[in-house]
C-alpha cells in the first residue's frame, strides 16, 4: 500500500504480522488483542514495536504502554467515521505520544489537512486521484485555521488578540 | 455587526476555492456521489426533489443590507426569485445548479457570506436570540459568543466527521427565544452577583426521532472557558457517540445512555486536563469581539414618540401591527420590529427578491443598516425609532410584508415538506396555507392570542413541531399523507416536548381538528389573558382529546 | 437503486441530472428528457431491469445520480402518472404556487 510520509511517499520500514504469525527481527506492528496477550514477551523485543487499532477500539487498558510504541496506527473504517482524529488528539496532547501515528483505511484527498492538523504523520493511500494529487503537492486545505491543533508545525501564530489562529506558512 | 478581518476574509476564499475544486472533480466524475456527498453537505449543499438547494449560513441570523441584497440579486439570477428562511436562521434556496455553485459561492464571499457548514456532521452554524442586542430584556448580547464559537467550529481538524450533526445555540436573556434546550449545546449566558459572566451550560437536547430536553452540565461557567468545555464536550461525543445507527447517533442518545451524572464528569475530566491552555478566551479577545457589536449610534427621539402615538390612534390596522410586531426595546423611543413572512396563505418562511430588497432598504433607511432572521421563520428590524414606525409599516404593505401577526397562530412554522424535500413523508406547506386561510379572520386570531403552531413533513422535525403549543407531524401511511398532532410543547425557557394526542388526521381533516383544539381552548380559558399554553398546562390533555376523538 | 416492485405493473427510470441537478425520464431513446410524459415505460419484469441496466451507464458516466424505477399508475383513458404523490410531485413540481411579487395580503 503507497505510504505517504513527509510530504512524498516513501517504502514502508513496517511489517504487520498477523496474530498467529511469529514477528520478524525489524521492526513490527501488532493488534491490541496481541500485545495485551504477550505484553512482556512483545516489550522485550529488540526492535520496534507498532500497535494498530481496530476502528471502535480505544485505549483502555494500555495507557500505561502507550509510549513504548514507536507507532500507533489508527484505522479509518470509513473516512466519515471521524473517531481517529481524537484519539491522534490525545495521543499527542495528553499522552506526549512523540512516535509516528499512521492513518490507514478509508484515507482521501479533502481529509488529508485535517489528518495531518490533528497529529498524523504517515497515511496508507489507496485512492487513485488521492494518491496522484498528493504526488503532485496538490492538497493543500485552507490555510488559515480557527484552532490550535495537535500537530501545528509549520504554522504561525499571527499577532492579535486570538491565541488559537494559526496560518499554514 | 461582526466584519471579516484579512485572516477571515483569507479563510472563506480558500475554502470556497477548495469547494469549486471539490465541485469540479465531482462534475468530472474523480469523485462518486458517495464520496462527494459528504463534502457537499459540509458546504451546504443538498440534492433534493427537485434540484439542488443551498443552504447559506447566516450566522446568528445577522444580515446587513448588503448582505440581504447580494441574497436578494442571487435569487434573481440564479434561483427562481425567492428564497427560503429556515427555523435555524439560515436561508434556503431551492433550484440551484450543481454547476453554477462555485459563482454563487464566491459571490457570497464578497460580502462576507458562505455555505460552511450548514449541513453535514459537524458543528453547524450557530444560532442565537433574534433580538439580541436589542431586547429590553437582555443580560448581556450573546452574539460576540455565538461569533467566538463559530470560529472556533470552523473547519474544526478534529470535529468535522461526528457520529451526527451538532447544533449550538446561545441565548443573553432568562426569557429564551433561541430554544437553547432543545439543541446539542445551549448556552445561556448570565451574571453572577460579583457581576462576571458566565454560562449555564446545557447538552443532549434535540428534536427528531427521539426528542429530549437538554441536561444542564453546570449552572456557571466563567466565559473565557467556553471553548475549551466545549471542546471538552465534542472530544467525548466524537468518541463514544453511536456510529452504528444513524438514529441513535445524536449527543442527546449519548446523554441518555450514560446519564446526566456520567455525562457530566467525563466533560469535567476532559475539562480539566485542557482548561486554561489555548483555548481559554483573553479578555482583550472578548472585548474586541464585542466591540463589533457594540449597540448602533442611536439617532435622538422624542421619547414621547408622538408620531407613533399618533399614528396608532388614527389607524386601527397600524395600531394592531405595533401591538403585535413591535417588542420593547433597550432604548427608550425604539423598538425591535418583526416582518412577518407569514402572509395568510403564502409559504412561511419564504420572500421573493423583490421583497428582500425592500426590507433592506428599510434597514439601511431606518434600521442602523441591520437585520435578523428569527427561527420562527420572520424577519426582524432590531431597531428601529418607533417614530419612523408608521413610515415603515406603510412600505410593508406595499410589499405585500405587513401582517400583523407575529406570536399569532398564523405565524406558522413549517418546513418545505414533500413539496421540496426528499426525506418527507408528506406536504407541510399547503396544510399552514389552509390553516391561515381557516384563521383568516385577525380580530379571531387576536382573541386566540399567543399561539405557537410549528409543522413537519417528517420525524426530523426541521419544523419544530414537538415545541410547538399545536405541533403538527406528517406521515405517510400506505401512501397516503396523514397528520399528528401534538399538544403543549414549548421551546422557551420551559421547554417542554408536546404530548402525542391520539390518532393521526387525513389532509383533509387536519384543519378542521386543529379547529376543534383552538375551540376547545377558547371554552376552557379562564381568562382571555390565560394563553393556550397556560390552559393546555392548567387542564391537561384530556379535554381537547375529548374534543378531537370523542365528541 | 430500488428494485421493480413485486407486484409488477409499469415503472420509468427517473434520475437528478448531475449538473443541474433537474429530475429527468429515462426516454426511449436512450436519453433523458425533463418531462414525464417522454419516459420509456418498462411494462414487464424484464423490460425495466433492462431499462435500469440501460441508464445506470449514464450513472457511471457521471450524468445523473439518484437513479431510480418509478411505479407509474395505467388507467384507461388517463395519461400514465406517477403512482405516489412524492414522485407525481418530482414529476410536476410543487403542488404549492413559487412565491411571487406581492399582492398586499393585508385583511382586516
Ligand atoms: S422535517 Fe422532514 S420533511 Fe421537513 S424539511 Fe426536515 S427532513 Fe424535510
Amino acid at each position: 500500500m503507497p505510504l505517504y510520509r513527509n510530504g512524498q511517499f516513501v517504502s514502508d520500514d513496517w511489517s504487520f504480522a498477523d496474530d498467529n504469525e511469529i514477528l520478524g527481527a525489524g521492526p513490527s506492528v501488532v493488534s491490541k488483542a496481541r500485545f495485551l496477550q504477550d505484553r512482556d514477551g512483545l516489550l522485550a523485543r529488540n526492535a520496534p514495536l507498532g500497535l494498530v487499532l481496530q476502528a471502535g477500539e480505544n485505549f483502555t487498558d494500555i495507557e500505561e504502554d502507550l509510549l513504548h510504541f514507536a507507532m500507533i496506527v489508527l484505522t479509518l473504517p470509513k473516512f466519515t467515521d471521524g473517531r481517529a482524529y481524537s484519539l491522534a488528539y490525545l495521543l499527542r496532547d495528553r499522552y506526549d505520544f512523540s512516535g509516528e501515528i499512521r492513518a490507514r483505511g478509508d484515507v482521501l484527498r479533502d481529509q488529508v489537512s485535517f489528518l495531518l492538523r490533528a497529529g498524523f504523520d504517515s497515511l496508507e493511500v489507496s485512492n487513485e486521484p488521492t494518491i496522484r494529487a498528493l504526488a503532485a503537492g496538490d492538497v493543500k486545505g485552507v490555510s488559515v485555521r480557527y484552532q490550535p491543533a495537535a500537530d501545528d508545525t509549520g504554522d504561525t501564530s499571527p499577532e492579535g488578540a486570538r491565541p488559537w489562529l494559526r496560518l499554514a506558512r | 455587526m461582526y466584519r471579516y478581518d484579512e485572516f477571515d476574509h483569507r479563510f472563506v476564499m480558500e475554502r470556497t476555492k477548495e469547494f469549486a475544486g471539490q465541485v469540479t472533480r465531482r462534475l468530472s466524475g474523480e469523485l462518486s456521489e458517495e464520496q462527494f456527498r459528504p463534502l457537499r453537505l459540509m458546504n451546504g449543499v443538498y440534492l433534493q426533489l427537485h434540484a439542488y438547494m443551498l443552504r447559506i449560513a447566516i450566522p446568528y441570523g445577522t444580515l446587513s443590507s448588503r448582505q440581504l441584497r447580494k441574497l436578494a440579486d442571487i435569487a434573481r439570477r440564479y434561483d427562481r426569485d425567492y428564497g427560503h428562511f429556515t427555523t435555524r436562521q439560515n436561508l434556503q434556496f431551492n433550484w440551484i445548479k450543481l454547476a453554477d455553485m462555485p459563482a454563487i459561492l464566491a459571490e457570497l464571499a464578497e460580502v462576507e457570506m458562505h455555505a460552511i457548514q450548514t449541513s453535514g456532521n459537524c458543528i453547524r452554524n450557530v444560532t442565537a436570540d433574534h433580538f439580541a442586542g436589542a431586547a429590553a430584556d437582555e443580560i448581556a448580547d450573546p452574539r460576540p459568543w455565538a461569533e467566538i464559537i463559530r470560529q472556533w467550529s470552523s473547519l474544526h481538524p478534529e470535529f468535522s466527521f461526528l457520529p451526527r450533526k451538532f447544533k449550538v445555540a446561545v441565548t443573553g436573556a432568562a426569557k429564551d427565544r433561541a430554544a437553547i434546550q432543545v439543541h446539542d449545546i445551549g448556552l445561556e449566558l448570565k451574571r453572577n452577583d460579583k457581576g462576571e459572566n458566565g454560562f449555564a451550560v446545557w447538552v443532549g437536547g434535540g428534536q427528531g426521532r427521539t426528542p429530549m430536553i437538554a441536561k444542564k452540565l453546570t449552572d456557571f461557567l466563567p466565559e473565557s472557558d467556553i471553548l475549551a468545555y466545549c471542546d471538552a464536550i465534542l472530544r467525548v461525543y466524537n468518541l463514544e457517540g453511536r456510529r452504528d445507527n444513524k438514529y441513535k447517533a445524536r449527543i442527546k442518545i449519548l446523554v441518555h445512555e450514560m446519564g446526566e451524572e456520567e455525562m457530566r464528569a467525563a466533560v469535567e475530566k476532559e475539562f480539566a486536563a485542557i482548561r486554561g491552555k489555548t483555548l481559554t478566551v483573553p479578555a482583550p479577545e472578548i472585548a474586541r469581539i464585542n466591540a463589533y457589536f457594540a449597540p448602533p449610534a442611536y439617532q435622538l427621539c422624542d421619547p414621547a414618540t408622538p408620531v407613533f402615538v399618533a399614528a396608532q390612534a388614527a389607524d386601527s390596522q397600524f395600531r394592531m401591527f405595533a401591538e403585535r410586531n413591535v417588542t420593547p426595546h433597550k432604548q427608550p423611543g425604539y423598538g425591535v420590529l418583526t416582518i412577518s413572512l407569514k402572509p395568510v396563505g403564502g409559504p412561511p418562511g419564504d420572500a421573493t427578491s423583490s421583497q428582500m430588497d425592500r426590507i433592506a432598504d428599510l434597514a439601511e433607511r431606518y434600521g442602523h443598516d441591520e437585520i435578523r432572521v428569527s427561527h420562527e421563520q420572520n424577519l426582524v428590524l432590531p431597531h428601529v425609532r418607533l417614530d419612523d414606525l408608521p413610515a415603515i409599516h406603510a412600505s410593508l404593505i406595499e410589499g405585500g410584508l405587513a401582517t400583523a401577526n407575529a406570536g399569532l397562530i398564523t405565524d406558522i412554522i413549517a418546513c418545505p415538506g414533500l413539496d421540496y424535500c426528499t426525506l418527507a413523508n408528506a406536504r407541510s406547506i399547503p396544510v399552514a396555507q389552509r390553516i391561515s386561510e381557516r384563521f383568516a379572520d385577525i380580530a379571531r386570531q387576536r382573541d386566540i392570542g399567543d399561539l405557537k403552531l410549528k409543522i413537519s413533513g417528517c420525524i426530523n422535525a426541521c419544523g419544530h413541531h414537538h415545541v410547538g403549543h399545536i405541533g403538527i407531524l406528517g406521515v405517510d401511511r400506505k401512501g397516503e399523507e396523514f397528520y399528528q398532532i401534538t399538544l403543549g410543547g414549548s421551546g422557551d425557557e420551559t421547554c417542554a416536548i408536546g404530548e402525542i394526542a391520539g390518532r393521526g388526521f387525513s389532509s383533509d381533516e387536519i384543519v378542521g381538528a386543529v379547529e376543534t383544539v383552538v375551540d376547545t381552548y377558547l371554552k376552557l380559558r379562564q381568562t382571555p389573558q390565560e394563553d393556550f399554553l397556560a390552559a393546555y398546562r392548567r387542564l391537561g390533555s384530556a379535554p381537547f382529546q375529548e374534543a378531537l376523538y370523542v365528541a | 437503486m430500488a428494485k421493480p416492485a413485486r407486484n409488477f405493473e409499469a415503472v420509468v427510470a427517473s434520475a437528478n441530472a448531475l449538473a443541474s441537478g433537474a429530475v429527468v425520464y429515462r426516454t426511449a431513446e436512450g436519453s433523458w428528457s425533463p418531462h414525464f410524459k417522454d419516459a420509456l415505460i418498462a411494462r414487464s419484469k424484464s423490460e425495466a431491469e433492462a431499462l435500469l441496466a440501460a441508464a445506470d451507464g449514464d450513472v457511471k458516466a457521471t450524468l445523473i445520480v439518484e437513479l431510480a424505477l418509478i411505479e407509474v399508475a395505467l388507467e384507461e383513458g388517463v395519461a400514465p402518472r406517477p403512482r405516489s404523490l412524492r414522485e407525481r410531485i418530482r414529476a410536476e413540481g410543487p403542488t404549492v404556487p413559487i412565491p411571487q411579487d406581492p399582492q398586499p395580503v393585508i385583511r382586516t
